[in-house]
């Protein structure tokens, strides 16, 4: 701390007269003035602790914005970013592209991509990193992989381990969805996601869904394959053999079979008051008894057969009366107790009533009863409209399916096709559907439990050239495989530990160069239980130069 | 228009005449001499330096009026806030120990002391507990009570805002007050 020495004094003495007269010559102190050196009599700028602080405050504001900025599009690419971790790409750039779609943040919109699959969103705004919702225009990109040499290029692992039981995801379909404002990457509000209906090259039960989760490193079970149709309720019978276009009507979701409603019971008619029989009035709790609520001056009216028992009934006092509702609707029974003080019933007894409507109140109870059965009579109409609809939606979907079951048979006989354009994936409007509530990598596999077999696997080549991975494509479970190598010796070559897959369509490859593979046929490579070691040289693999599109490379792959 | 803004308006005025031809000052000298020599008086505890720290004060206002801003609270405030750098420029020039005044009323009035404990305060106490409290502390104390200023122009001479001002005389008083009680405490 700062510290100052002080004179304490009780009393200043007072200066004179004459030294005051001083003090005022006001033309002494202007000479002063006028004749020194103003430069040096300049003020100096005074320190301002309010603009320093400012100053400061300001600086330190656009730090800690800029941070906040870059840490927050840090975090958002952290999702794609992950991703890309998590890959291991064969070939730079020789991926599926994506396809690109501009929406509108709390639009609803239906999407239609090109591999087929149908992307629904909700009307709900997407989030940015920092769980803010945005608005305006947004440029939403989807990509699918529909094919062993697709995902293989993909990078991204079919390895699935649960339980502690590793297994390889035989795939039906991936797909990859992202969206971004202003090169931000958004997030969606996870209580409102969408829906991706994705074309997929099977509808088998068999098939789960899955999301990969980059933190935890592995894919996250989502559920069983959920089937769904998408149609549009003009062309709601006809079945396209195509991706259907862009919708020229309004296109309505079938989620699920369509509920059925509870219909309200219409309430019973008013009755007349008979003057024969005794009634009373009591008052009754409206919840408990809406119905009786419908008329104005509800009276209870005594059951004709109750009549003469009612009447001693009605001389006496009681302390509790209550009121029950019979099944049939139309009658009630009123319970009446006596009681002692210690609240021990010294007798009960009970009578059969009707609800009546007193005759000044008929003429409008009647009224109302009128137009109570107008809108109950139009409630069972539209009810069974509905459930006409969904008995005929119920038949129609088992046909779609039993469709989708034969077609698969089909296509799962036919060879891989060996372009990228999807394998069909027309199951007559059936797709599978996915509930995206981040945005990611998403897949429809079914996991193939790996022999427990482990062959080792040497490449060699003349040149030394370092293979880091080696991929294992199988077209038959639409699946790869990649694996590491562990060691690398120059004379021996790159050394991999490896999961066997016994497939005759399987084949093998590795990267020479960015636009080279070299890739070994299923029939060239001899395996068995007792020959752990399997040897590939290069020389003797298919070489693929030149490659210059993901194309070219799953063709490669496939023929 | 009150008293108080009519003042104002013409001490604007006066300022203004003051830039055409320096004699228009000295209205100005006369009304803030005395309150600058006696500012400068109590602190540096000798007439005559204090009247040649005033007056290198009206020679520095004058040469510099140019740069004076108006800010509602006349020429005062500038004034001041000129002579205390003057005066602690005086001081490290100098190397002397800063006046202080033993006032009763002035401690009373400020809450720091008690009536029946005013008499009691030493010299010697009052010395103790000054230097534990901070320079720039002591001077908010000093134009607000010896000076007699408002806190917006303490705020002003010391170019700090207002409710810093109220924040740190609360502060100042509590700390003298306390300093002041364990000394008397100590004294029993």
């Amino acid at each position: 701390m700062k510290t100052k020495k002080y004179k304490i004094i009780n009393k200043l003495p007072e200066p004179n007269a004459d030294f005051l007269e001083g003090l005022q010559d006001f033309d002494a102190v202007k000479n002063m003035a006028q004749t020194v050196n103003p430069s040096a009599y300049k003020i100096p700028k005074q320190f301002s602790v309010t603009k320093w602080a400012l100053l400061v405050g300001s600086i330190m504001l656009v730090l800690v914005y800029v941070y906040f900025w870059s840490n927050q599009k840090s975090q958002i690419d952290t999702q794609e970013a992950k991703v890309e971790k998590y890959r291991n790409v064969p070939l730079k750039d020789f991926e599926t592209q994506f396809e690109y779609f501009e929406i509108y943040s709390g639009k609803a919109d239906t999407l239609y991509t090109k591999s087929g699959s149908i992307i629904v969103l909700p009307p709900c705004r997407l989030l940015d990193g920092q769980q803010k919702e945005v608005s305006g225009k947004v440029e939403l990109k989807f990509r699918q992989y529909n094919n062993a040499a697709e995902l293989a290029l993909s990078g991204i692992t079919l390895n699935y381990d649960s339980a502690a039981n590793s297994s390889l995801f035989e795939s039906n379909g991936m797909f990859e969805i992202y969206a971004t404002q202003q090169a931000q990457s958004l997030k969606i509000n996870p209580n409102c996601p969408c829906k991706v209906l994705l074309a997929t090259n099977s509808l088998d039960t068999r098939f789960n869904n899955y999301y990969l989760d980059t933190s935890k490193q592995q894919w996250q079970y989502l559920g069983p394959i959920v089937i769904e149709e998408f149609i549009s309720f003009k062309t709601d019978e006809s079945v396209s053999s195509t991706a259907p276009p862009a919708p020229a009507t309004q296109e309505v979701f079938v989620e699920e079979v369509l509920p059925s409603l509870p219909i309200k019971k219409l309430p019973p008619a008013p009755q007349e008051d008979n003057p024969k029989l005794p009634d009373f009035k009591i008052v009754a709790n409206e919840a408990d008894f809406p119905e009786l609520a419908l008329y104005k001056g509800v009276l209870f009216e005594v059951e004709p057969m109750e009549a003469e028992r009612s009447v001693p009934l009605f001389a006496k006092t009681w302390s509790n009366i209550d009121l029950v509702t019979i099944k049939s609707g139309r009658l009630y029974k009123v319970r009446m107790q006596k009681m002692n003080r210690s609240g021990s019933v010294l007798a009960s007894d009970s009578i059969i009533v009707h609800p009546i409507v007193p005759d000044e109140n008929y003429e409008e109870a009647l009224e109302t009863f009128k137009s109570l059965e107008k809108a109950y009579s139009i409630e069972v109409r539209e009810q069974r409209r509905r459930i006409a609809m969904q008995k005929r939606r119920d038949i129609y979907l088992q046909d779609s399916l039993g469709r989708a079951i034969e077609r698969r048979d089909k296509l799962r006989t036919r060879t891989t096709p060996s372009n990228t354009i999807p394998a069909n994936l027309d199951y007559g409007g059936l797709r599978a559907s996915f509930s995206v509530a981040s945005f990611g990598i998403y897949n429809s596999d079914c996991p193939i439990q790996l022999p427990s077999n482990t062959l080792v696997a040497n490449v060699k080549s003349k040149n030394n050239v370092y293979y880091s991975h080696i991929y294992q494509v199988i077209p038959a479970i639409n699946s790869f495989m990649a694996n590491y190598s562990t060691a690398y010796n120059s004379k021996v070559g790159a050394e991999f530990v490896i999961n066997p897959f016994y497939s005759e369509k399987e084949k093998w490859f590795i990267v020479l160069d960015n636009k080279s593979i070299a890739v070994w046929e299923s029939t060239y490579i001899k395996k068995n239980q007792f020959d752990l070691k399997i040897y590939l040289n290069v020389d003797e693999a298919k070489i693929y130069t030149g490659l210059s599109s993901s194309k070219d490379a799953v063709a490669a792959l496939l023929k | 228009m009150s008293n108080e803004t009519k003042a104002q308006q013409e001490e604007w005025q006066q300022i203004q005449l003051a830039l055409q031809n320096l004699d228009d000052f000295a209205p100005l000298y006369k009304k803030y001499i005395r309150p600058i020599f006696n500012y400068c008086y109590h602190k540096v505890g000798n007439q005559e330096e204090a009247k040649d720290i005033a007056q290198q004060v009206f020679v520095k206002a004058m040469l510099n009026l140019k740069s004076f801003r108006n800010k509602g609270y006349g020429l005062g405030p500038w004034l001041y806030k000129i002579a205390l750098n003057e005066v602690n420029d005086w001081f490290k020039k100098q190397s002397k120990e800063e006046v202080w005044l033993n006032q009763a009323r002035l401690w009373e009035e400020m809450g720091v002391v008690d009536p029946s404990q005013s008499e009691r305060i030493s010299d010697e106490m009052l010395e103790k507990v000054l230097t534990q409290i901070k320079p720039a502390a002591l001077e908010i104390i000093r134009l607000r009570y010896f000076e007699n200023m408002s806190n917006a122009m303490v705020a002003e001479v010391l170019a700090i805002s207002e409710s810093n001002v109220k924040v740190r005389l609360h502060r100042t008083i509590h700390e003298l007050k306390s300093h002041l009680s364990k000394i008397l405490k100590h004294e029993n």
